[in-house]
């Protein structure tokens, strides 16, 4: 008799929670898609010739694909610069590669990579493959 | 061109593959006259080092021909003898400008495995999983190098494959094995694991300046191989508690130093090794620390304990209490191949060190799958198996 006399205050209070857990966690999604995030890498080469390399940021906007704030100053001891860029976290994985990638070509001149390497597979597990080897290469802590 | 390939778990093959080519300006080929199997190799074959794939090339421990050379590269031309550095290193990054450099920043593209695993990637390792960036291996026809004038050193004349070709790799990480210890003089050094690294780690520790180098294992022929070639003692695990034996052998302190040159797959006697198998066997601890656990045990109070062997993982009962208590120095790391291989080569030249005898098993590279398993199940006095992609040249 009391189930069914206060079943409906019931069934509204667990939609009402419901619902304000689905606004909490899409307000928090999109509150945190919003948020910017700071990457940063150390290159080992003095500050002058750093900045002079990052006049252009293009380097690193293109990589991004977007716009991207990079700052440049000394790192600490005999650890050269560090390059830090500020990013939306939509962008976070591609300013990771990119900073790891601008590393690479001012310390040693190129981006290695092992795509096309040899090896006994047919095509379908080499597209398998490159496709770890994507997964494996990209974002990561620069 | 022939390679030798990883298969899946325990299973090896020889297969026709695509032969490589320059890829960077400081990219070499080398025609590969000689490639050694290695003990670290079986903990890719066994699966216990992950992120290999099937058809991948194995092998990280070779010397060769230079066969082409790309554009940057200034040091080598065409037909030059070198010998390769397993690990790769780009020569301009923090770690390699302080000869740090299976450190190195740049040489593994693919770092996220390993970022995830332990933080930070270290260099990239030919032949060695996509873990350490999916290199093609050695145990091929040719191979493609990166940054070729740091990692392939020209082999003095004179000098014959068969012994140069331990500079790659056996030879240098047993040398760093030693370097680890601090050695002033005199020393006692007592060294876990008869294979090719832990001879040239006691035979290291001996020019280095140790009194008294002991080896540990229970293999018969190795055993007898350390004491006829270095003149060392040996204890075999198998028939004696090496704990009491290394106490009365050193009245009562322990060695000074101990090195570790057995790595994840370490055998062992009693429950606490059967604990180790069961619990590696159930992925509850991916590495077996048998000998860790025993070199810290062993090492003297306030000695050094040098772990050269490859550790993948997290490994369990790990002594720490005894390591801080006693005040010991752990050290330990991937070698750095390219700080090592010229004074080394030098060394070989000059008569100090001879390790050619470690190529117990000069084979053809088809004989590979056969090589590979004779060294994993110590069959036959396998030390090391030597692969040849041309035989005449063994």
């Amino acid at each position: 008799m009391m189930r069914s006399k206060y079943g409906w205050v019931w069934g509204a209070t667990a939609a009402a929670a419901a619902a304000a857990l689905a606004g909490a966690a899409l307000g928090w999604r999109i509150a945190g898609k919003r948020q910017t995030v700071t990457r940063g890498v150390t290159v080992d080469r003095p500050l002058g010739a750093v900045r002079e390399l990052m006049q252009d940021t293009d380097v690193l906007a293109g990589a991004v694909g977007r716009p991207v704030k990079v700052t440049v100053q000394p790192a600490p001891a005999d650890w050269g610069t560090e390059i830090h860029v500020e990013v939306d976290r939509a962008h976070d994985k591609a300013a990771r590669t990119a900073l790891r990638q601008v590393k690479s070509a001012i310390e040693c001149g190129q981006v290695l990579s092992t795509r096309d390497d040899p090896a006994a597979r047919g095509p379908v597990a080499e597209a398998i493959t490159n496709a770890m080897r994507d997964r494996l290469t990209a974002g990561g802590r620069p | 061109m022939k390679a030798l390939c990883w298969e899946g778990v325990g299973k090896l093959a020889v297969r026709e593959v695509p032969d490589p080519g320059i890829r960077a300006p400081g990219d070499a080929i080398i025609r590969v006259r000689a490639s050694s199997v290695c003990g670290s190799d079986l903990h890719l074959i066994n699966g216990y080092i992950p992120a290999m794939r099937r058809g991948d090339i194995l092998g990280h421990e070779f010397m060769g021909e230079v066969a082409e050379v790309g554009p940057a590269v200034r040091k080598l031309t065409v037909g030059d003898r070198v010998v390769v550095g397993s690990v790769i290193a780009c020569g301009g990054c923090h770690f390699c400008r302080t000869e740090q450099y299976s450190l190195c920043d740049n040489s593994n593209p693919q770092p996220n495995f390993a970022e995830r695993l332990w933080g930070h990637a270290p260099a990239g390792i030919l032949g060695y999983s996509h873990a350490a960036g999916g290199f093609s291996g050695s145990h091929a026809e040719y191979v493609r190098v990166p940054f070729a004038d740091l990692g392939a050193v020209k082999i003095p004349d004179g000098l014959p494959d068969d012994s140069a070709v331990f500079a790659s790799d056996a030879l240098p990480t047993g040398w760093m094995a030693a370097e680890f210890c601090g050695l002033r003089g005199g020393e006692v050094v007592a060294v876990w694991g008869a294979g090719a690294v832990g001879q040239m780690a006691a035979r290291a520790a001996q020019l280095l300046g140790a009194g008294r180098v002991i080896v540990i294992d229970r293999i018969p022929e190795r055993m007898a191989m350390a004491a006829e070639h270095l003149g060392v003692e040996t204890i075999d695990y198998s028939q004696t508690n090496v704990l009491d034996a290394l106490r009365e052998m050193t009245a009562g302190r322990g060695p000074d130093a101990c090195i570790e040159a057995v790595g994840m797959e370490a055998h062992g006697e009693g429950p606490i090794y059967a604990y180790d198998r069961v619990k590696q066997a159930l992925r509850l601890q991916t590495d077996r620390p048998t000998a860790v656990r025993q070199a810290i045990l062993a090492a003297r109070k306030g000695g050094t304990v040098s772990i050269i062997g490859v550790f993948a993982g997290l490994v369990d009962k790990f002594p720490l209490g005894a390591a801080m208590n006693k005040a010991l120095v752990l050290r330990t790391g991937q070698m750095h191949a390219q700080r090592y291989m010229p004074m080394l080569l030098d060394r070989l030249a000059g008569g100090e060190i001879d390790p050619g005898y470690l190529n117990t098993h000069p084979l053809s590279l088809e004989d590979g799958p056969r090589g590979y398993e004779m060294f994993q199940k110590k069959q036959d006095g396998c030390l090391r198996a030597v692969l040849h992609p041309r035989p005449s040249e063994a």
